[in-house]
């Protein structure tokens, strides 16, 4: 090394930071650790609450087609029997007609 | 004194706590961003950002020379960017207050000078000078660090020492 590379060396050489360097670093590395976990802690519920809301809404959903499905056939059993009921009293009628003839 | 710092840093470093590796690094990450920037807040931000980073990823680096390794990358191409971002409206080089740096022998005034021209230079050999005098590297290294080819790195140092000298000599021929 000539004396200008020596004199870079000297000129160029390591120095400290202010005393308070160290404790400002483990600070923000504790400040950033918690809000890593606080973000970490959200993505989780969001990500429940999303999976609890589809999971209710596929509930939602099936149970409404059973219910609409039990509806249905109460209808067509009631249907049923107002026809049945309606064929009989046709079927009186007609004889009544047929007895008077 | 700087004996017994090194010694207690180098322990807490092989205990592997985050404390003890700023403790053993924050000179080498700090005088890479000083020496580049010539701002004692700035450096200290770069700094920060370095070990900051550093805590994030300290899982995947496996030894602590992949650590130092890792720490001047992060150090020298963190600096370079909080460069490039202060560009707009940046601090003149000769307005920028001198950090007091110990000069034990020698001449102080010369020291002075070569950091000022050293700021003076374009980003990448200034780099490159700072990784070679103050880090101490060869040019295959300072070329992994800075991931640019070595003879790129063999000519920033050429070129910014001779523009070095030129200017020593002559600002010296100025006082003589």
């Amino acid at each position: 090394m000539d004396p200008l590379e020596q004199e870079l060396k000297a000129a160029l050489r390591k120095i400290d930071p202010s005393p308070f360097f160290e404790s400002k670093v483990l600070a923000a590395a504790n400040r950033q650790a918690r809000e890593r976990k606080t973000t970490l802690r959200m993505r989780w519920a969001t990500a429940i609450a999303a999976m609890v809301l589809v999971v209710t809404g596929v509930f939602w959903q099936h149970q409404r087609t059973v219910d609409e499905q039990a509806r249905g056939q109460a209808a067509k059993a009631r249907l049923m029997l107002a026809l049945q009921i309606t064929s009989a009293k046709l079927d009186e009628i007609q004889e009544k007609v047929d007895r008077v003839q | 004194m700087a004996q017994l710092n090194s010694t207690t840093a180098d322990a807490a470093e092989e205990s592997g706590s985050f404390a003890g590796l700023i403790r053993t690094h924050q000179a080498m990450v700090f005088s890479i961003a000083y020496h580049f920037l010539r701002d004692r807040f700035a450096a200290e931000e770069v700094a920060q950002d370095v070990f900051l980073q550093l805590h994030a990823k300290l899982g995947a680096l496996e030894s602590p020379d992949h650590i130092r390794f890792w720490l001047r990358k992060a150090a020298s191409h963190r600096s370079i960017d909080y460069a490039r971002r202060r560009r707009p409206g940046s601090v003149s080089i000769d307005d920028a207050p001198e950090l007091s740096v110990p000069d034990d022998v020698g001449d102080p005034l010369l020291r002075a000078r070569l950091r000022v021209l050293i700021a003076s230079l374009p980003e990448a050999p200034r780099m490159v000078m700072v990784l070679r005098y103050q880090e101490e590297l060869m040019p295959e290294e300072i070329a992994r660090v800075l991931d640019m080819p070595v003879r790129t790195v063999k000519s920033h140092l050429h070129r910014s020492l001779a523009m070095l000298r030129e200017k020593i000599e002559r600002s010296m021929g100025e006082v003589t």
